[in-house]
């Protein structure tokens, strides 16, 4: 009896222990996304939009807030597809002011780490 | 059909008594009602060994229809003919020891299945591979299964293994073909006290199921949708992904107390996991999903065997399923990186029911068996969000009637009501982020899901024991009817023939 007991108790410890799945929940992260000008251009000024489109579910996310030439968003952490498009105002080596539109693209970037993941793409100059 | 299945059963009632000789003790034995009492408790294969105290063996010929006037799950079809040979032999080798087994081989069709091109849609949903054009698949299935059981004065040890290989597939676009082989271990013991039988067993299994789909007609190719819960698509590996394969496999423990006698309380309780992979075999064997299934069933009571026997006890089953998404990184030589996993679905199924049994084993067997009882599934999806659930209450009375014609002939009348009313439901998909046709196919499901349903199961069966002999030959059919409240009904046909010896 005693046996059947230590057996039964083993059992369900074991089962127990080796059962019980641990769910995966952090779901969220803060991607960060920075902007790479061309060192010979000074920025004054720079505004745009961000779309994320998630790869694995297509979901499409939009930011307009830039901070120090990043965007940030809370998304579902996962593989995105980047796009950026939006107007910067800056200073040309000899002196001139002038204001652009610009883009950047990216078929794949990962936002995984947690709590903050980044990443950067350069920008691409629309018109002159 | 009703009224005419309810005045047979009727007539059997009123007329069985006036002629009846005994039944066959052997059939009464291993046919009774009475044994689904014990039919958690015999899944221990040391308790199994001492289930009968006569050898019965059993081979049969079965012709199995199922129609509904519109599918209730479309991943399942609206029926299937399916045609089986079985033979089913339990046999006591001596006082103390029993070996039992059982062969099958099954071939048929299932009909008009839609978003599903996997076999074991219950096992390892919503984690399949699908299309919005489906269509009627061919199924055949193989069963190996045998146990020993014996006995070492107060201690019962016993085994068994159970194999099943299942192949389904479809010979017209899109040509789904899916070859299932799962493998389940189970070795238990027991001890004898002078009143009771305390058992435990544990059972592993193993899981396998290879899947593809191909389009022999270049212009008629549709794309392959990668599932992922409540019509949420893995949109990434869906289309050409078409190659997989599930692997899992399990682990189960059983518990058991029994009184010998069949007097006193009497309980049982099943605790398990089990785990599903899918993997894109064409991705270089990358796992895309994991299912998770824990589950625990329990059953209590308490059964008195005398001039009347008598039994009322209450079963609780929970199951808590969830699914783990690999999200994936961009490939590297067709080597892709898993950037992190996430437990994007849940679903928590959970049913509580107490039922009572009381009859006779005088001259005519007879049972009746009352039930009723509460049953819930929710699922829901994280991200977007979106959840489908239902709550339902029934009742299901059903009765048992095995008498002796003559003293050659046993006849055995089954039937069985069960009325299921929903008394919750809700589904909230978000209709923008969803496929236009994923979510008709959620709406079709859950028009059923909500609705109320009515059952009526009967069933007669002859059994003939040859003059002088061991042999016997039976004829059984048996027919049912569910009528749902969407005004949709599904029709049960059931015609067996073989010989027992």
């Amino acid at each position: 009896m005693k046996i059947i007991l230590a057996m039964m108790a083993l059992l369900v410890g074991a089962l127990t222990i080796s059962g019980c799945h641990q769910e995966q929940t952090d779901y969220y992260t803060t991607a960060r996304l920075t902007l790479v000008v061309p060192d010979t251009v000074s920025v004054s000024q720079i505004q745009g939009t961000m779309t994320l489109q998630s790869l694995n579910t297509t979901l499409s996310q939009s930011v307009s807030t830039i901070h120090d030439g990043s965007f940030e968003m809370q998304v579902l952490r996962g593989a995105y597809k980047v796009d950026i498009v939006g107007m910067i105002k800056y200073i040309t080596p000899n002196g001139g002011v002038q204001t652009r539109h610009y883009r950047a693209h990216s078929d794949y970037t990962p936002f995984a780490d947690m709590p903050l993941s980044t990443a950067s793409l350069p920008v691409i100059f629309l018109d002159e | 059909m009703k009224q005419l299945i309810l005045h047979i059963i009727l007539f059997l009632c009123v007329a069985t008594p006036v002629m009846a000789d005994r039944p066959d003790s052997v059939l009464t034995e291993h046919h009774g009602v009475w044994n689904s009492l014990s039919r958690d408790a015999w899944k221990n294969p040391a308790l199994h060994g001492v289930a009968f105290s006569t050898d019965y063996s059993q081979l049969a010929i079965d012709a199995d229809y199922l129609h509904q006037t519109d599918a209730f799950v479309l991943q399942k079809g609206t029926g299937y003919t399916h045609y089986q040979v079985e033979a089913d032999t339990y046999l006591r080798l001596s006082e103390r020891s029993a070996v039992w087994g059982k062969a099958l081989y099954m071939n048929g069709h299932n009909s008009d299945i839609k978003w599903n091109s996997v076999s074991d849609y219950d096992l390892i949903e919503p984690y399949i591979l699908a299309d919005t054009l489906g269509g009627r698949t061919e199924c055949e299935r193989y069963v190996f299964e045998g146990g020993y059981a014996t006995k070492r004065n107060r201690l019962l040890l016993g085994g068994e293994m159970m194999f099943r290989a299942e192949h389904e597939y479809r010979t017209a676009d899109p040509r789904m073909r899916a070859i299932v082989s799962d493998l389940t271990l189970r070795v238990g013991a027991a001890y004898q006290t002078s009143c009771y039988h305390w058992g435990a067993a544990f059972e592993a299994n193993i899981y396998k199921q290879t899947d593809n789909v191909a389009f022999y007609r270049e212009t008629g190719v549709i794309p392959e949708f990668q599932m992922t819960g409540l019509g949420a698509i893995y949109v990434r590996f869906s289309g050409e992904v078409n190659n997989l394969y599930f692997n899992g496999g399990g682990t189960q423990i059983y518990l058991n107390a029994c009184p010998l006698d069949d007097n006193g309380l009497f309980g049982n309780v099943t605790l398990g996991q089990h785990r599903y992979e899918r993997i894109a075999a064409s991705l270089n064997s990358l796992p895309l999903t994991k299912l998770y299934r824990e589950e625990v069933h329990m059953q209590a009571g308490w059964k008195r065997r005398s001039r009347h026997d008598a039994a009322i006890y209450a079963e609780v089953s929970y199951a808590h399923r969830m699914g783990d998404e690999n999200m994936v990184g961009s490939s590297q030589s067709n080597n892709y990186p898993i950037l992190t996993t996430l437990t994007m679905y849940k679903n928590d199924i959970f049913d509580a029911s107490m039922s009572a049994l009381y009859g006779s084993q005088q001259q005519t067997d007879w049972y009746v068996m009352l039930k009723a009882g509460y049953q819930q599934n929710h699922e829901k999806y994280v991200e977007p969000e979106r959840k489908m659930g239902y709550s339902r209450i029934y009742t299901q009375l059903g009765g048992q009637l095995m008498t002796g014609l003559g003293r050659q002939n046993t006849l055995t009348c089954r039937f069985n009501t069960t009325y299921m009313k929903n008394v919750d439901s809700e589904m909230g998909i978000p209709m923008l982020n969803t496929e236009a046709a994923a979510v008709d196919m959620l709406n079709h499901n859950f028009r059923y899901l909500k609705a109320d349903y009515t059952v009526i199961d009967a069933s007669v069966r002859a059994d003939h024991t040859l003059t002088k002999s061991r042999y016997g030959i039976f004829a059984e059919l048996q027919g049912g009817m569910t009528f749902c409240s969407e005004s949709e009904q599904e029709l049960r046909l059931t015609l067996r023939i073989g010989m027992t010896f």
